[in-house]
């Protein structure tokens, strides 16, 4: 880390001073250039966050999104008309896929950047100030933690009644504590060193130092994990959605989908494969990524 | 331990009795009269004070083990769970066995072939196993081996042509085994395989990825560099000294991963349908039984915190660093 440097950034110039960031882009690049499976798991974000933003445009059939019947055409195999077939209703599946993809991404970016933005300030209080306010926090962090991360989800969303806004809100209940364990420890790794010790004695306030000084420097791994959670967060929204607490009918959420299809298993597989198959792309998309960058921005593999 | 546990006790309350808003409306449902309502609330107590409810519902489950009645099935939930629990203990118990017989030589063959194709290939199927929709993969593994292959049941604990062997523990790998029935262990071990195959992915995974790591790690130590340099051969190297270094970072991973495998085993279950806990969660979940879900939970965070508790006494006993570090 460039900050570890004692020297005050103040008596270098500019490109003096980012000239450790600059170098650090350029071997990013490299590892990345080298790190196939990386490039992979980009590419089926994008693709999936490009399927969602164009849904309405290349959809064939955006009306299939609510609840259109159309009986004769109920439970078609997959077609150059239907390329995923259609599902009971008579509704393209394909279609509905594509519509998907904008659920599944909305719920992984609002429920992991909620559960940030809570967790992120309550870690930075535990690691820096310490004492009693360190143990009441991670004394709750630890209640919320110790329940599995399904199952916490399931009693919220069971309580709060089916709908995805709920699952939304459960997950974020769910999540915040592993941030703030996550930026806690991080923080007391750094607390003590002497440029942290030096920022204080120059007078910074505290929630200078928490946010300006110990914030940059969790990022990366702040960065690492938060991508993995979307991959989870997308994991469980869907597992939820697929018992019947999550979305109700008619949206198009793939783990309902797959939940409806699995009725119809085994003559008419392609209702349950196929938004199945979503999930699968876009969770080990994130997940791809999540590796990729820690490979990346960990200082062990960057020396190899 | 004790405290942590006090701390779910009172947050699965709050989640049960607080969130819901108007728990008794719930529970009636949507058509229910005001009658039927004031009548709930009067028989599950939901008219008391919030805290003379708290205190009840923290004595009748820590002194009386009582967890309340089941409102859907109208028996006590600590006797539901009871029956239900050898069901889900055998599933997640061979699920952790499929995931540490396969998940750490796997992990072993990658960092020995570091950045070979062994390696690409075990990372490829890591990454796949956290990423698979569990619920997805279960209903594809029953397709094919089922109704493709017809190679395994579709589901359940046994078989109805069958009588389950006595009960004794309740597990019928092990009731089968104490009967001497080895036609119905046969018969429960291939309803569970598929099933604890499927659930142990995620586990698999992790146990992998770590074993991977930690083993990468310890070979590049210098006292495996000394043993190298006297001459050891690389298979003892590997089995006596390394091993044992690198085995206790993924046996806290799978500890950790415990509570993976107890929400998994809910989707698990409800595919293959057996009837353990997670089936029990989904059916009071979809019938709005709070008494139902808030056991279910409760069980569930227990067993991950005794788990977690077991494998940190096992850290500190065979603790490594103490007895071959410096």
């Amino acid at each position: 880390m460039a900050s570890q440097d004692a020297t005050s950034p103040t008596q270098r110039s500019f490109t003096d001073r980012y000239r450790g960031v600059i170098e650090a882009f350029r071997r990013s690049f490299y590892i990345l250039g080298r790190n196939r499976l990386t490039i992979v798991g980009i590419g089926m974000v994008l693709f999936i966050a490009l399927i969602g933003l164009l849904a309405p445009v290349i959809a064939p059939y955006p009306s299939h999104v609510g609840s259109v019947t159309e009986f004769g055409q109920s439970l078609q195999p997959p077609s150059s008309e239907h390329l995923f077939g259609t599902d009971r209703l008579g509704r393209d599946i394909f279609s509905r896929v594509l519509f998907g993809a904008r659920i599944s991404m909305k719920i992984a970016v609002f429920v992991v950047g909620a559960a940030l933005s809570i967790g992120i300030p309550l870690g930075l209080a535990a690691g820096y100030i310490g004492g009693r306010v360190e143990m009441l926090i991670m004394r709750v962090t630890d209640i919320f933690v110790s329940i599995p991360r399904l199952i916490l989800p399931v009693a919220v969303a069971g309580a709060l009644g089916p709908s995805l806004e709920n699952v939304m809100l459960a997950l974020i209940v769910t999540w915040w504590p592993w941030y703030v364990r996550l930026l806690r420890s991080e923080v007391k790794e750094v607390k003590e060193s002497e440029y942290i010790q030096a920022i204080e004695g120059l007078g910074a306030s505290r929630l200078r130092v928490m946010f300006v000084h110990l914030l940059p420097n969790s990022l990366t791994s702040l960065l690492v994990q938060a991508t993995m959670d979307m991959g989870w967060v997308i994991l469980v929204a869907a597992s939820l959605s697929f018992i019947g607490i999550g979305a109700s009918p008619p949206t198009p959420e793939w783990g309902l989908m797959v939940a409806r299809g699995r009725e119809f298993m085994p003559t008419h597989w392609w209702f349950s494969v196929f938004p199945g198959l979503f999930i699968f792309i876009n969770v080990m998309g994130f997940n791809l990524i999540g590796d990729g960058l820690r490979d990346i921005l960990d200082p062990k593999s960057r020396m190899e | 331990m004790a405290v942590t546990f006090w701390g779910i006790l009172t947050l699965v309350f709050v989640i049960a009795r607080v969130v819901p808003g108007n728990p008794a409306a719930v529970i009636a449902g949507s058509k229910a009269t005001e009658e039927q309502i004031a009548q709930i609330r009067e028989t599950y107590g939901l008219d008391d004070p919030l805290h003379e409810q708290y205190v009840d519902f923290i004595v009748d489950l820590v002194l009386h083990q009582d967890l309340g009645m089941s409102i859907a099935t109208q028996r006590p939930v600590a006797q539901e769970i009871a029956q239900r629990f050898p069901a889900t203990f055998e599933l997640t118990t061979l699920a952790v066995v499929f995931a540490l017989t396969i998940g750490i030589p796997l992990g072993i063959a990658s960092a020995i072939h570091k950045d070979e194709p062994v390696d690409h290939g075990s990372r490829l199927v890591a990454i796949s196993g956290v990423s698979i929709p569990q619920f997805w993969i279960a209903i594809l593994a029953q397709l094919f081996f089922y109704y493709q292959l017809g190679w395994l049941p579709s589901g359940g604990r046994f078989t109805s042509q069958m009588t389950p062997p006595p009960n004794v523990t309740g597990l019928y790998l092990v009731d089968s085994l104490l009967a001497l029935d080895f036609g119905a262990f046969v018969t429960s071990f291939t309803h569970l395989l598929l099933p604890a195959a499927v659930l142990s992915l995620g586990t698999l995974a992790q146990t992998t990825r770590i074993m991977r790591s930690s083993m990468i790690e310890t070979l590049n130590t210098d006292y495996i560099e000394w043993s190298r340099a006297h001459g050891f051969r690389s298979r003892i190297i590997l089995l006596r000294h390394a091993l044992r270094n690198a085995v206790m970072p993924t046996i806290t991973a799978v500890g950790l991963s415990y509570g993976l495998l107890l929400g998994g085993s809910v989707v698990i279950e409800i595919v293959f349908n057996i009837r353990g806990l997670g089936l029990f969660l989904y059916n009071a979940v979809i019938s709005t039984d709070f008494n139902g879900i808030l056991g279910v939970t409760i069980v569930f965070a227990l067993g991950y915190l005794i788990v977690n508790f077991v494998v940190d006494v096992l850290h500190s006993y065979i603790n490594p660093e103490v007895e071959l570090g410096e």
